[in-house]
């Protein structure tokens, strides 16, 4: 009795310890998946059930965060202080490279034999967050323009086109408010995120490329973006709801889609949230490039970089890669862009047929194509870029009030900017 | 005074404050119950209404399934529970103490317990994270449990000690006379007279729990170990929230609470009346 207890027991223990030890062959990676929904949480278990099924000596420990990027990034900021920070994210920011936090990865991207499937214009981008030695720390997988979003049902009513000019922006705005019936022309976002709109469209009105001049002076408050803010701000309860004062997106959202804005900005991630509740009606929702400038052509805020990055941290940065190239394949990255919005990276996937199949992707692939349109150069590069925003954003609804002018807003956001670039120059040419 | 006088009084310095108080406290309760109950396209659609045109239990179902809110709920319950039991043990045992002896540095350990309550908790993480992490903790429920037992215990402590107070030291003494010892008094005796005091108490601490967000965000990085208040966020997308979901879920957050409070409001009021009266 006591033999075949000991027989068992042995048996027991051998294949525990085999066990593990075939555990132990196989390479762990982390991935945390930034502001899922289930919806996205679905997309992410997917690639990673297909990738550890072609990849079946790598595990992925998978973690879908919810919430918005800002949650993501504090629970990132603390594990990164921890030295617990995940091998991949999918959330690419200027004060990672700061930090020193990410693997650069050109000698990966080099050596791929997928590279030239890759938007080139989109990976120089990546680049510009490390002035100094243009390292690659992201892997871009989709370029995510900014539109107008607009009811053309309304325009076909009021007998209007969709704006192409700001001329007729503010006028088609004034034309379709009507306040006894609580729709507005447009709604403007006050809350959080309004700097970073505001700025887009101030650029995109007064045309001016650079945000900086050769003597290091900021553009932000040139007379022409003045002029704009004056007259977009001044729209404020006149044209738009009285609560767009402290609106963030997901309340800009919900103006839109219950119908009391005509116009609203955002970028086209939003779309599959406009399809949902227009139930896929495109007679109802709309993307439209932004207006021409004073100048006459189309400006656009510059690409935000975007990216799959790689943690200096990562003890296994062969498989780490093994799922960045993975993730950017055509069929993986034509299924995130189709359930995000966004154009794909991967070159095939963004000539597919599924994004002339959609009207509001077929918009921006051919934005983002398009010879006449330019650019904005956004300092994405300059770490306190998204801090100074952010300080901005009470200064805006004292403007919105009346509180302060339009210059003196620009002119404090101007000098903040300029002091920020000092900075960083300084730093760069150490 | 008269009767319609005296009716008269009681109707304006208590039942109309009473109700308008009521209808500010369960009017955002019924909101998101019926919110719950609509589809979400009735949720966005032009103006506002409180009732829904076609009630449908869907979201309770797409939330609960589909959104994991099972894993979650338990989860919550488990750590929530869990941490209550350490957190009443500990404050039991540091409100006798605190109540009944007199040593140095009691008053300076007090004013410490106190301080401990204006400090934010999102202050404790960094150093929080790499301690767990030195012992094997991140990303365990455990971790949350001694988090949540570490925050709580000083203000349970503070309350037990008030409940405590009240029960006269006499009847410890006369328990000392007939043999009994500390253990025995502080169980068969103090424990007893002060269940109302320690229940309420107790729901205090659980309430604080099962709300808490940023800890359970922080210190777990798997998704089956995440609490009811990290599965709500869910709902809330980087582009739109779920309203009618996040009703729903929010409504299925709400039930043990009021589940516990309604079996202890007894207990409660009791409790909560008596701790106001230093004996």
């Amino acid at each position: 009795m006591a033999k075949k207890s000991s027989i068992a027991l042995a048996i027991i223990l051998g294949t525990i310890v085999a066990v593990g030890a075939f555990a132990q062959t196989k390479a762990t990676i982390s991935f945390w998946a930034a502001a899922v929904t289930p919806e996205r949480d679905q997309f992410f278990k997917s690639v990673v059930a297909k990738f550890e099924a072609a990849n079946p000596g790598i595990h992925v420990d998978y973690l879908s965060v919810p919430g918005d990027l800002t949650s993501y990034r504090q629970k990132w900021d603390v594990a990164f202080a921890a030295g617990s920070d995940p091998d991949i994210t999918n959330d690419f920011t200027a004060k990672q490279v700061e930090m020193g936090a990410l693997e650069p990865l050109d000698k990966y991207f080099n050596a791929w034999k997928g590279k030239d499937s890759v938007n080139p214009a989109l990976i120089a981008g990546n680049r510009t967050y490390d002035p100094k030695n243009h390292y690659l720390y992201a892997l871009p997988y989709s370029a995510q323009p900014w539109v107008m979003w607009v009811r053309p049902d309304w325009f076909r009513k009021a007998g209007l086109k969709v704006p192409t000019t700001w001329n007729e922006f503010f006028s088609d705005v004034a034309k379709l408010t009507d306040k006894a019936n609580d729709t507005y022309g447009t709604s403007i976002r006050g809350g959080g995120g309004s700097a970073n709109t505001l700025e887009m469209l101030m650029y995109s009105y007064s045309g001016i490329l650079s945000y900086f001049d050769e003597s290091g002076k900021c553009t932000i408050n040139n007379p022409k973006n003045v002029e704009f803010v004056e007259r977009y701000l001044g729209l404020f309860d006149v044209s738009t709801p009285e609560d767009d004062l402290t609106k963030g997106w997901t309340q800009l959202a919900a103006t839109f889609q219950s119908g009391k804005a005509a116009i609203v900005i955002h970028n086209l991630g939003s779309a599959s949230s406009h399809f949902k509740a227009f139930e896929g009606d495109y007679s109802k929702f709309q993307a439209a490039p932004f207006p021409k400038s004073v100048k006459g052509y189309v400006q656009h805020p510059g690409l935000m970089p975007l990216g799959l990055t790689m943690s200096k941290n990562a003890k296994n940065k062969d498989a780490v890669w093994k799922f960045m190239a993975f993730y950017l394949s055509k069929e993986i990255n034509s299924d995130y862009c189709k359930l995000y919005g966004e154009i794909p990276a991967n070159k095939e996937a963004a000539s597919a047929d599924w994004i002339n199949g959609l009207p509001y992707m077929s918009m921006g692939s051919k934005l983002l194509t398009s010879p006449s349109t330019k650019f904005s150069g956004t300092p994405y590069y300059l770490p306190g870029y998204s801090t100074i925003q952010t300080q901005m954003e009470p200064k805006i609804q004292q403007a919105m009030l009346k509180q302060i002018t339009a210059k003196q807003l620009l002119d404090e956001w101007a000098q903040l900017l300029e002091k920020e670039k000092t900075a960083y120059d300084a730093k760069a040419s150490k | 005074m008269s009767k319609p006088r005296d009716f008269l009084a009681r109707l304006f310095t208590l039942y109309l404050p009473l109700t308008v108080f009521l209808v500010f406290v369960l009017v955002p309760i019924l909101w998101t119950l019926l919110t719950s109950l609509k589809t979400e396209r009735e949720v966005l659609s032009g103006a506002a209404h409180l009732f829904p045109t076609m009630p449908t239990l869907g979201n309770y179902a797409e939330v609960w399934a589909q959104g994991s809110f099972s894993t979650y709920f338990l989860n919550s319950i488990f750590v929530s529970l869990t941490s209550v039991i350490f957190i009443s043990t500990m404050s039991v045992m540091n409100g006798y103490a605190l109540s009944r002896f007199r040593f140095r540095g009691k008053q300076a350990f007090m004013i410490v317990l106190l301080c401990t309550q204006l400090l934010p908790a999102v202050i404790f993480l960094v150093p929080l994270f790499m301690t767990f992490k030195a012992f094997h903790l991140i990303n365990t429920p455990f971790s949350l449990i001694i988090f949540y037992t570490a925050m709580q215990a000083p203000f349970s402590t503070l309350l037990m000690k008030g409940f405590i107070s009240n029960i006269p030291r006499q009847i410890d003494e006369a328990a000392m006379i007939d043999g009994a010892s500390r253990g025995t008094i502080i169980f068969k005796i103090v424990m007893p007279l002060a269940v109302p005091g320690l229940v309420a108490t107790a729901a205090f601490a659980f309430i604080g729990c099962w709300n808490e967000f940023i800890a359970a965000f922080t210190l777990i990085s798997s998704n089956k170990f995440f609490t009811v208040p990290v599965g709500l966020k869910f709902m809330i997308g980087e582009y739109d929230v779920s309203y009618a979901s996040l009703a729903a879920g929010s409504v299925i957050a709400l039930v043990p609470a009021i589940l516990l409070f309604a079996y202890i409001q007894r207990y409660l009021v009791e409790g909560l009346g008596s701790g106001s009266v230093k004996g």
